[in-house]
């Protein structure tokens, strides 16, 4: 099962998008494992479909996707499940549907077709929900839950799939700021764990106070990556979103903290 | 497990009803004994238990249980609480080859007619996910390919029964209503047989059934492999549902209501509700028979008419639970 250990996930020049004109347009990327790489972006840049294109959810139509040297194509779907984990952005439980319920299906890429819930499968439901905090919330049904709540039993999810690598889209879309830190919170002590992770996600501050790696976006090119420090500028925020801003230090944390100026 | 077992105990009640009501009743108490030791039972109460009752009475358990089966797992891929066999296409195939035989009883005998309406219902069914593969199928696709579809092979059906003579337009007429009448040994051997394999299919995958429920995007991400799961689901589908539309005709409505009743009782996993939903279909489909039989009796309705009957007000209390989502 650890065959992958420290497994890379690559893009070569690849291209994306739904038959129209391509939404991902030549993107170079690679995480190094046990890094936390956010993507930043304004809407309709082509985030989601970037993330989605390297778990393998869609077709690249040029170029390719690799994890540990070996094209994502030509992987089996449950082979590669069991390394890339991957949340979507808005996603919606079915109704009456538990969080138990919701985190064992995450056990799915380990299973036979006809094997038995085994012991470890157990052990890693009960260790997401762990992790996750939601253990005490696993008879509740999802849509009774807080948005905050809900994510996490996603996150959870992902979690019980027990891949190394977590792509994740705008987990913490919907979330009070509280509720973001402690959702990055989690995201962090996985990264430390050891796990690599990319996030989507709008929150310029969150990013650079977070994440190792900031990647940037726009009409579905990379346009700035680098540590928060070298990728988050004002001559970035005003070519990737158009925004004037201004770029002091958090002395407490040292991370660059933006503050836009309104238009004038 | 009790819910279980409260289920298999109204639907022995229901095959005892069955059996016992008809133009002679029986006492329960005879129909037992002739089943389970017809010598010590008296002649004609046996003949009239074994030879004409109970094939009736088993046809409906089948007939409904394969309906059930059948619309749990078509609601579970479409991700649709509204969806029934019907709408991959089963029925409408069914009847459309039906009428064929019937019209053409001249050129094909009708010992085919099973034969070739399961074959419809199957042929459709595969035909509407083909039309629906682009790149991949999605639910909604299939099922407006299967609206449109099923609506022409309606109207190809009604065209072609009004080709035929008065007896047989008659005879597609009967037929379309879906009824238990003609239930004879050979013919529940004959589904029981057809329904065997598909059904062990559908409930060998209710860990695959389950994952739909959740959308195809988690269910990729997950590593399942959508689009084969969701054409062998609709093949077993139509299997199962085609076998017993070849047996009886359309018998509306279980297919719909049956795992909506199932899932209150036993929940939404699958691996029980899969058997849930048969033991609902078949009690369904046994007590409609017997109020088809008694409601108007001497006359005999068709069984389909009376789950149709039993049914529209279930969907209007479907749509009405629903009509804030
Ligand atoms: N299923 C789809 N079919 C067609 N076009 C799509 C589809 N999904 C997204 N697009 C288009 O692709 C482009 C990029 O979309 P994408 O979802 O990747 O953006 P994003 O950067 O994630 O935006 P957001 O911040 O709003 O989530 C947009 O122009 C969008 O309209
Ligand atoms: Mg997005």
């Amino acid at each position: 099962m650890n065959n992958s250990a420290g497994a890379i996930l690559t893009a070569q020049d690849l291209w994306a998008g739904y038959g129209g004109a391509p939404v991902v347009r030549g993107v170079d990327f690679a995480v190094a494992p046990g890094r936390l790489t956010a993507i930043l972006g304004p809407n309709g840049c082509g985030k989601s479909t970037l993330l989605r294109t390297l778990a393998g959810l869609q077709k690249a139509e040029r170029g390719e996707v690799t994890l540990g040297g070996r094209p994502i194509a030509r992987m089996g779907s449950k082979a590669l499940a069991r390394v890339v984990s991957v949340l979507a952005q808005n996603s919606v439980a079915p109704e009456r549907l538990t969080v138990g319920d919701l985190v064992r299906q995450g056990r799915y890429p380990h299973r036979g077709l006809f094997s038995m819930w085994s012991s470890s499968d157990q052990a890693a439901v009960d260790e997401a929900l762990e992790m996750t905090g939601t253990a005490h919330l696993a008879d509740r049904a999802m849509e009774t839950l807080s948005g905050g709540q809900r994510q996490r039993a996603w996150i959870a999810m992902t979690l019980a799939q027990q891949g190394e690598i977590l792509l994740l889209d705008e987990p913490t879309t919907f979330l009070d700021p509280a509720h973001q830190l402690e959702v990055l919170g989690l995201i962090r002590a996985l990264s430390e764990a050891g796990k690599t992770v990319v996030t989507v996600l709008h929150d310029l501050n969150l990013a650079a106070e977070f994440a190792g790696e900031v990647v940037l976006m726009r009409e579905g090119e990379i346009r700035a990556r680098g540590t928060p420090r070298e990728a988050l500028t004002e001559a970035t925020l005003a070519q990737v979103f158009g925004l004037s801003a201004l770029v002091v230090t958090n002395p407490e944390t040292g991370a660059p903290v933006c503050l836009p100026r309104a238009p004038q | 497990m009790t819910r279980f077992a409260v289920l298999i105990v109204v639907l022995a009640a229901a095959m005892v009803a069955s059996v016992a009501m008809g133009e002679l009743n029986l006492a329960p108490r005879d129909v037992i004994s002739a089943l389970t030791a017809p010598e010590t039972a008296p002649p004609y109460v046996a003949m009239i238990v074994n030879d004409l009752r109970l094939p009736r009475a088993i046809m409906a358990l089948l007939v409904g249980a394969a309906l059930a089966v059948a619309g749990t797992a078509t609601q579970a891929i479409m991700r649709n609480p509204l969806a029934e066999p019907g709408l991959i296409g089963i029925n409408s195939g069914a009847a459309l080859m039906a009428v064929i035989v019937i019209v053409e009883t001249g050129t094909l005998p009708d010992r085919l007619m099973p034969v070739l309406s399961f074959a419809g219902a199957l042929g459709m069914s595969v035909l509407i996910y083909a039309l629906a593969w682009r790149e991949g199928t999605s639910s909604l696709r299939i099922i407006l390919i299967g609206i449109g579809l099923g609506a022409l092979a309606g109207a190809a059906a009604t065209f072609v029964s009004l080709m035929g003579d008065v007896a047989a337009a008659q005879r597609a007429m009967t037929w379309l209503a879906g009824s238990l009448q003609d239930s004879r040994w050979p013919k529940v051997v004959t589904l029981a047989a057809w329904s065997v394999l598909p059904f062990a299919v559908l409930w060998g995958l209710a860990r695959e059934l389950d994952l739909f429920r959740m959308g195809d995007e988690v269910g990729q991400g997950l590593g399942q492999n959508v689009d084969l799961m969701r054409g062998v689901i609709i093949l077993a589908c139509a299997a199962l549902a085609g076998a017993a539309v070849a047996a009886t005709g359309p018998v509306a409505f279980v297919g719909l209501a049956a795992p909506h009743i199932a899932r209150k009782i036993v929940g939404a996993s699958h691996r029980l509700l899969i058997p849930a939903a048969a033991l609902t279909g078949a009690i369904l489909v046994l007590l409609a028979d017997i109020a088809a039989r008694r409601l108007l009796a001497p006359v005999q309705l068709p069984v389909g008419v009376m789950t149709a009957i039993l049914g529209a007000p279930f969907f209007g209390w479907l749509l009405w639970t629903r009509r804030n989502e």
